[in-house]
């Protein structure tokens, strides 16, 4: 070889070898960028809470990410074994999935119903591209699951429904209030009139006219206590105690075809409300059930135990859900018949009734889930046909201690009085009953049935008015105007408000400036006791 | 795709071939600003430009780097066994 022919020789290998450098820098740089890139997308598909799965054209699953191996409870070689047809509750689906995608490209919100090992199922969104994946065609699916957003929605839907039949509720409560004031007034000015030897007979009807009245009234609270509008003071209790009554009362009332038992896991819980109301929610519950046992009877179970909720619980489905943090939890359980798939979603829902026209008013849950949610807790029932029915009620639990109960103490009948009373009320048939109850009295009445005239009547004559007593809900000017007009004429001058609404807390009662409220529809004495202390109050200063 | 990259290897042999031409001793190459390359383009700047420049009697190359890009952190420094005289500045 020349001298040439070496030099160039070596020059090739020369760049032979930098060549061979060259190809080394590329390859390395090639496979760090690409398992960066798998790194990101591993860090990406393991941190989205959004279940994804990679799968083949041959079905298989070739990749789930964290949230699919959580969601639908695989591990990762389970994962390999499935086809993706057996996650869908309806093989069909994932056919007309598939025939989206090879028509559009993509697949984007398509909604189905997916299923999970145990059987359970979810309903879903999926959404679709096809992706290149370890060296072969795939498909990449993502996971909207649905429970929580349908949860919520049902949940608005609900709480839209219950508002509206409680507009509509509390508005015949107050007509109702009219009417039954006018009864009691009436009943009791009768009562008035009768010597007690000799009327007894008479007595005894009107008694009974009372206690159908009084009936009538308490369904009047119930009602408003569904609409929410009752403030009751609340008190710490102890639920044992309550759950113990009611079981022991039912028992006694009820066949012995029907055995009704209290499994009481923790006595010591205490929760923060109003007794009487969940009093009542227990005894729906149970009088559901032994409605529900009737053919064939049955056992019925009343459980009292602590339940912790914890955050993102899922399972069964609360209205309203719940804050994590622990709960009293009572369940009403039946092995009777169960409710059908069909209606569990509507027995919350005021006035449905599965009972023959004129047996149920279908006010029943409807009261529970009220006054449930006035406790700030949920219900929520567990129940399939054939297998019984278990409603659970969720209570949050405070530490407090009993606190001494205030006995509601019946109002003696107290001194009457001849003051002269300014009485507003747009009612007629109020506005007369009530009049007449206080000249029964002793007291010197004007009766008036619009506030405008009222305030008429009360310029011109200021100093010879003792006490005015004014309904609230008038059309011309409210009572709560009108007492601040009036006010403005003579500081001093006492005003009772009386209402349909309940406001017991003291401070309300403060913040509107009235002395003394009375409770529509009232009856006498208590009318009379809050009258006379009104005035006696005035005395003193 | 190497085609893509015809223009920039058409526009390297131009930059090698005047360098030889003028007689020039510094060529510097600024990558500061690229924030991704792939491995067509790290082939064409390792074989159109580095090698070629190694090939040029009495040439100097140097090229501007960033820290910021870890591409450029891996792969820059390994061009040295491709040409004798190179200065690699980080910034
Ligand atoms: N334990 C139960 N087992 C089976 N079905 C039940 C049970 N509890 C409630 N239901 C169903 O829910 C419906 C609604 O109950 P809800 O208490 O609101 O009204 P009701 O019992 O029909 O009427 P009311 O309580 O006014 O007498 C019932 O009619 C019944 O179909
Ligand atoms: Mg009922």
């Amino acid at each position: 070889m020349t001298d040439d022919e070496n030099r160039a020789v070596e020059k090739l290998q020369k760049k032979i070898r930098k060549l061979e450098a060259a190809l080394k820098i590329v390859a390395d740089h090639s496979g760090k960028a690409e398992s960066r890139m798998r790194r990101q997308f591993e860090v990406v598909s393991e941190t989205i809470p959004v279940p994804m799965i990679i799968s083949n054209e041959n079905d298989e699953i070739v990749f789930a990410n964290l949230s699919a191996q959580k969601t639908f409870g695989h591990t990762p070689d389970d994962f390999s074994e499935l086809s993706t047809a057996s996650l869908y509750d309806h093989p069909d689906d994932r056919k007309l999935f598939l025939n989206i995608l090879s028509d559009k490209g993509e697949v984007n919100a398509f909604r189905t119903e997916l299923r999970k090992p145990d059987g359970s199922v979810f309903p879903a969104e999926l959404f679709s591209q096809p992706i290149y994946f370890d060296v072969q065609d795939c498909i990449l699916t993502v996971v909207h699951d649905l429970t929580e957003v349908m949860a919520l929605e049902k949940q608005l839907r609900q709480t839209q429904k219950m508002e509206a039949i409680g507009t509509l509720a509390s508005g015949i409560a107050h007509d109702f209030n009219n009417i039954l004031a006018a009864i009691f007034g009436y009943a009791e000015l009768v009562a008035n009139l009768l010597e007690l030897e000799t009327d007894k007979r008479k007595k005894g009807y009107l008694d009974n006219l009372l206690k159908a009245a009084s009936r009538g009234k308490s369904m009047i609270v119930q009602m408003m206590a569904f609409c929410r509008q009752t403030e009751k003071e609340k008190t710490p209790f102890h639920l044992s105690a309550i759950v113990d009554e009611v079981v022991k009362m039912m028992s006694n009332l009820t066949r012995s075809d029907i055995d009704i038992r209290s499994d009481i896991r923790n006595k010591e819980m205490i929760v923060m409300g109003d007794p009487t109301q969940i009093h009542q929610v227990v005894t729906n519950l149970i009088t559901n059930s032994v409605h529900a046992l009737s053919d064939k009877g049955g056992k019925i179970e009343v459980i009292l135990e602590k339940a912790v909720m914890i955050e993102g619980q899922r399972g069964e489905i609360l209205i309203p859900r719940l804050k994590p943090g622990t709960y009293a939890r009572v369940t009403v359980k039946d092995d009777g018949p169960g409710i059908e798939k069909g209606i569990i979603h509507s027995i919350f829902d005021p006035f449905f009734t599965t009972k023959p026209v004129g047996q149920g008013s279908g006010m029943g849950l409807a009261m529970v889930h009220g006054i449930i949610q006035g406790h700030n807790g949920s219900v929520s029932v567990e129940s399939e046909p054939r297998k019984g029915a278990a409603f659970h009620c969720y209570f949050p639990v405070t530490e407090d201690d009993d606190r001494d109960a205030k006995p509601d103490v019946e109002p003696e009948s107290v001194g009457k009085g001849d003051e002269h009373i300014l009485f507003v009320d747009d009612d007629l048939m109020v506005l007369e009953v009530c009049s007449e109850l206080l000249q029964n009295m002793g007291y010197r009445v004007t009766s008036c049935e619009g506030s405008r005239k009222a305030l008429k009547i009360f310029k011109s004559q200021p100093k010879d008015v003792d006490l005015v007593i004014t309904d609230n809900a008038m059309p011309e000017m409210s009572g709560t105007a009108l007492s601040q007009e009036i006010r403005k004429i003579r500081s001093d001058i006492p005003i009772i408000l009386i209402t349909g609404m309940l406001f017991e807390e003291e401070s309300e009662l403060k913040k509107t400036g009235f002395q003394a409220f009375i409770q529509k529809p009232f009856d006498q004495r208590k009318m009379e006791s809050v009258i006379r202390d009104v005035l006696d109050a005035g005395k003193e200063v | 795709m190497p085609e893509e990259y015809e223009e920039i290897e058409d526009f390297f042999e131009t930059v090698i071939n005047e360098v030889s031409e003028e007689n020039l001793t510094e060529l510097i190459l600024d990558l500061r600003a690229l924030t991704f390359l792939n491995s067509s383009g790290i082939k064409t700047i390792c074989v159109s430009l580095v090698m070629e420049a190694d090939d040029v009697e009495g040439l100097r190359m140097k090229i501007l780097c960033s820290n910021s890009f870890t591409w450029q952190v891996e792969t820059i420094p390994t061009f040295k066994d491709l040409i004798d005289n190179l200065d690699i500045v980080f910034e």
